[in-house]
């Protein structure tokens, strides 16, 4: 129970901290650019908040897997694969806020940075990242409850493997397949509702505060 | 007319403007070149003041046309020199001070260049330790102002930086303003729709609908015959053609028709025979409205009977335009004293105006007046 519990909270840590960069600099993009490829790339950035996770899980298995293009990289039935599952499946929630946080900021503070001197990198890391800070840290957690509660990608991509994939969701998964597995289920559950209502308390509360 | 004596320090410091450029529906076609000290900026809401000083900042990209600064280019047509390496900062309205630094902060994050001295001229040594949400309004601005100082800007651009502000703090500031860019031999562009309340015969840029119509000191823009819409752009509205009927004996004050009323009016510093022309400003708030019977127990000199046509929100006061025998006088007053006359469209008042309130102006066609180095408008 205790290694489930810490394997999906490592999982997903690493799935949030691992793609925190990436949605940083789509995020500051979407918020900022005026380029044509804002809609598509918004648009692709979305998409697995409404396919399927299970066809998201499919997809990974097809490049990642042991027989896919980028199966040399060794992910395919791993924790960090778990965590790749999980990073992709979440990704949407992470960028928004991330996002949101960049656009509420009034033109203004980046053009007085700019005027005074700082280069655009100096602008972002002493102006426009401190200010986003609440936003960013609201994305991380609501990105953090999506991937505990990663199933359908993860199973498809990685399996369920004890020690290694098994999170959470998939242990609960298992148990209720096993007779007399339900008292385990229901601790399974009771784990995961507790940790959701913790992240998103957490989100909340700094949503809030944000304005 | 002679040149402000504090342009000597900056002499060399030439900012040079030849930009246009289409945002929308609105277009700019703006140029000008601005020397040490200041030069307002001068037009209607809506004139182009702000997006022009934006392409001067390099803040606002879209434009073409040429800027340079003491020689160096800031915009060609083939580069746009970015606003980091200009160092021109734009403070407007809203201070844009960053929540999340203390205002010492702040002020060092373009550089300490004279930052005691700057803090001392913007009164703000006591606020270093701040954060800018403890800041009152006025406060802001101050410390807005002396971070863009304290970056050792090549030039101040300023874009109503006074706007809601209370008047009397609007004029401390606009002073403190005036003191930093003595001491700091600064080259200033200031915006503003309001030139009347800063002090000083300053360089003023005309601008309107996109266009920078004439470059000179307000005296000289005024006297070359510029037309009505021109001095209300100048801040100046109530200015009339007036003619000499009457003068007094001991000189100081003469006799003058404006339309069917009849004024007196301290002498100009010229002589002004009976009969000349010549053009008659004052301020709007040198107006004095009074409702009800005819104010006769007063100092003042003049009173005028008329009659309300508009009211205008303008700041944290009223324009109070009055019909006097056709003619329109704009008084601007109080928002309590506008309660207090109960003033509205059609209502009958007295405009009362001392005869030292006026200032003269020589008509446009004498040989003697200066010339603008803009053409005229309208």
């Amino acid at each position: 129970m205790t290694d489930v519990v810490l394997l999906s909270l490592w999982v997903a840590l690493l799935a949030v901290a691992c793609t925190l960069p990436l949605a940083l600099m789509l995020g500051w993009w979407l918020a900022r650019s005026r380029s044509s490829l804002r809609a598509p790339v918004d648009l692709f950035v979305h998409l697995p908040l409404v396919v399927p996770p299970v066809v998201t899980g499919f997809v990974l298995l097809t490049l990642f897997g042991p027989r896919g293009p980028l199966g040399g990289l060794g992910l395919g039935f791993s924790t960090a694969g778990a965590a790749v599952a999980a990073g992709v499946v979440a990704f949407p929630l992470l960028v928004r806020p991330i996002r949101q946080a960049f656009e509420s900021q009034p033109a203004g503070f980046r053009a007085a940075a700019m005027s005074l001197g700082a280069r655009p990198w100096r602008v972002f890391w002493t102006v426009e990242l401190p200010l986003a800070r609440r936003g960013i840290a609201a994305g991380a957690f609501m990105a953090f409850g999506r991937a505990l509660g990663e199933f359908g990608a993860t199973i498809t991509f990685v399996g369920s493997i004890a020690g290694e994939t098994e999170t959470l969701p998939l242990a609960l998964h298992v148990a209720l397949a096993q007779p007399g597995g339900e008292a385990a289920a229901w601790a399974f559950a009771a784990a995961s509702v507790a940790l959701a209502i913790f992240a998103l308390i957490a989100h909340h509360a700094l949503m809030r505060g944000h304005r | 007319m002679s040149q402000p004596a504090d342009e000597r320090g900056a002499a060399r410091r030439v900012l040079d403007v030849d930009v246009e450029g289409t945002w929308g529906d609105f277009q700019l076609q703006a140029a000008l070149q601005v020397t040490g000290g200041v030069t307002l900026l001068v037009g209607p809401s809506g004139a182009g003041k702000s997006t022009l000083l934006q392409v001067v900042a390099g803040t606002r990209g879209g434009a073409v046309g040429r800027i340079t600064f003491d020689g160096r280019p800031w915009l060609t047509n083939d580069a746009m020199v970015p606003a980091w390496q200009r160092r021109a900062p734009l403070v407007h309205q809203v201070p844009m001070l960053w929540p999340h630094q203390r205002v010492g902060a702040q002020l060092r994050y373009g550089g300490d260049w004279q930052l005691d001295r700057i803090a001392s001229l913007m009164q703000i040594d006591g606020l270093l330790e701040r954060w800018p949400a403890s800041l009152s309004g006025g406060e802001a601005r101050r410390v807005a102002i002396a971070r863009a100082l304290a970056s050792k800007p090549s030039v101040l651009l300023l874009d109503e930086p006074l706007t809601g502000l209370e008047p009397r703090l609007a004029a401390q500031v606009a002073e403190l303003i005036l003191d930093a860019q003595r001491a700091l031999e600064l080259v200033v562009l200031w915006a503003t729709h309001a030139p009347d309340r800063i002090a000083g015969d300053h360089r003023v840029a005309l601008m309107q609908e996109g266009r920078v119509h004439g470059v000179g000191t307000r005296q000289a823009l005024l006297a070359a015959g510029t037309t009505r819409a021109g001095a209300q752009t100048l801040g100046l509205p109530n200015r009339f053609h007036a003619v000499v009927v009457e003068r007094a004996l001991d000189a100081r004050t003469v006799q003058v028709s404006v339309g069917d009323a009849s004024l007196q009016v301290a002498s100009p510093s010229w002589d002004a025979p009976v009969g000349s022309w010549h053009y008659l400003l004052v301020s709007p708030d040198a107006l004095v409205l009074a409702a009800g019977a005819e104010p006769t127990q007063l100092s003042v000199r003049n009173r005028l009977a008329g009659r309300v046509t508009s009211l205008l929100a303008c700041g944290d006061a009223w324009r109070i335009v009055v019909d006097v025998g056709g003619i329109a006088w704009v008084a601007e007053i109080t928002t309590a004293a506008v309660d207090d006359l109960k003033l509205k469209v059609g209502a009958d008042v007295w405009v009362c105006v001392k005869a030292r309130a006026f200032r003269w102006a020589r008509a446009p066609q004498r040989a003697d007046s200066p010339e603008p180095t803009g053409s005229r408008d309208g």
